[in-house]
């Protein structure tokens, strides 16, 4: 493959995880299933599954002028994009953050605060999406709880001051009983959607973390992290919702 | 030159933005109509039990077919609710016989107010059976929502609101992305452009809420 192929093959990616996280918001094609606790009161050890997550992040400029220029717009589009994502999973490297560590560990507390005792499993996944089929149990475990977090970063709808890059989050979970694999939760958490949104659980981002640019996003890594762990948190409690 | 790999790949994100684009159109509407907040309830005579003659009835849908929605909008001249944590405007749901469902329960904003929503389950003769958590609504787009599975005997969902949550106010960013179709005459541009919003409404006795009530029946093929 060429190194534009190469490039071009990332940016579509990307792209496409973007797009997910846009489907997400607009039209979920996967029914909401809501947790019914009183009928299983004998949910009390989740197992949660190791959640699909990329271990890098994009930031991701949602709308601009490159998108309108045809095949040469999308290559400069897909430079720039790539370019933008190197430098903040430099960042996070730099801070020594590990997303998905700071994600499960968030999972954790939120399952917790709704009395749960949560294990750790890891499970192969042959795909990026949620589980086909799931462990039987036999472990102790009540239930399984499948998370695929499909895209997370920094967006900006646009190119301008007025929208600046705010953190974002998006995420499909699902929650198994283990005696029998009925599904006894199944939804989706996008945290900052951009474009409208209804059959997912959405949450408005902290306006206390936007940054005017990406040199802004840059410039001040600390806040950056704490943006992003916010983000993190602020699902990973409404994950805890869906299963209280 | 580009390569065949990337004709495909650009296909394919011309087809992206396409979706991105219908899904934008999908979520446009006409602005609701402004209703100032009501933030007190001076009419004195309350019930004292939910008025279940004048419940709203509900359809149940399967999932993937086009919802029906039993809507209300709650505003002064509504029925009103003696609790004991005050006076409520309140709304009653009937639920379809049968079951179990998917019962969906929104408060959306109109205008600067939006309903404080609190809600329980009643059986066939008024009584209550439980109470839906209040921490258990959260927003699925404009919508402030709680799910739940229906249980045999729940005939009526009693909707009020909630005294505790009145007077407060709910800031909210909302991220859109426009897309403008420019037609060259041989070709048509696609123009994107984004746009940062901030809500600011005010939880509140009046507002319009509505419920979805979903059968477990096989999806539609």
């Amino acid at each position: 493959m060429s190194a534009w192929g190469g490039k071009m093959s990332k940016f579509s990616s990307r792209l496409f995880a973007c797009l997910i996280v846009t489907g997400l918001a607009g039209c979920a094609t996967v029914p909401e299933i809501p947790f019914d606790h009183a009928s299983n009161p004998n949910i009390k050890t989740i197992g949660l599954l190791e959640p699909s997550m990329s271990p890098t992040g994009v930031v991701w400029l949602a709308s601009d002028i490159g998108q309108s220029m045809g095949l040469i717009g999308a290559l400069v589009d897909a430079g720039m994009q790539a370019n933008r994502d190197s430098k903040f999973e430099s960042l996070l490297a730099a801070q020594g953050v590990k997303p998905q560590d700071v994600f499960v560990q968030d999972v954790h507390a939120a399952l917790a605060a709704h009395g749960y005792t949560v294990t750790d499993i890891h499970e192969p996944r042959p795909s990026s999406d949620l589980l086909k089929t799931y462990p039987k149990g036999g472990d102790g475990t009540d239930a399984y709880l499948d998370i695929v977090v499909y895209n997370y970063g920094y967006v900006a709808s646009g190119i301008g001051d007025s929208t600046p890059y705010r953190p974002f989050f998006a995420a499909r979970c699902r929650l198994v009983r283990a005696s029998d694999g009925a599904v006894l939760m199944q939804d989706a958490v996008v945290y900052n959607p951009v474009g409208p949104a209804s059959k997912v659980v959405t949450i408005s981002p902290d306006p206390a973390y936007q940054f005017t640019d990406f040199d802004a996003l840059m410039a001040d890594p600390p806040a950056t992290v704490k943006g992003l762990n916010a983000a993190f948190a602020a699902s990973a409690n409404a994950v805890g919702t869906l299963v209280q | 030159m580009p390569s065949e790999r990337w004709s495909s790949e650009m296909r394919r994100i011309v087809q992206g933005s396409i979706l991105i684009a219908a899904l934008s159109l999908a979520g446009c509407a006409t602005p609701p109509p402004d209703l100032p907040p009501l933030l007190s309830i001076s009419e004195n005579n309350c019930d004292s039990v939910p008025d279940l003659a004048g419940a709203i009835p509900t359809v149940a849908t399967v999932e993937g077919d086009d919802v029906k929605p039993a809507g209300v909008t709650l505003d002064i001249g509504s029925h009103c609710l003696n609790n004991k944590d005050g006076k409520a405007l309140y709304a009653v749901f009937a639920l379809p016989d049968g079951g179990p469902y998917t019962v969906s329960l929104g408060s959306v904003p109109v205008g600067r107010a939006i309903f404080a929503p609190r809600a329980s389950i009643l059986d066939a003769q008024g009584t209550p059976v439980r109470d839906l958590p209040v921490t258990g609504f959260m927003f699925r787009g404009d919508a402030f929502t709680t799910l739940y599975r229906s249980h045999p005997g729940e005939r009526y969902l009693l909707v009020t609101s909630d005294p505790a949550t009145v007077g407060k106010s709910l800031q909210q960013l909302h991220e859109t992305v426009q897309h403008t179709y420019i037609s060259t005459g041989t070709a048509i541009v696609v123009i994107n452009t984004g746009s940062d919003v901030a809500s600011d409404t005010t939880w509140a006795h009046n507002g319009h809420i509505y419920v979805t009530v979903v059968s477990d029946k096989p999806p539609k093929k």
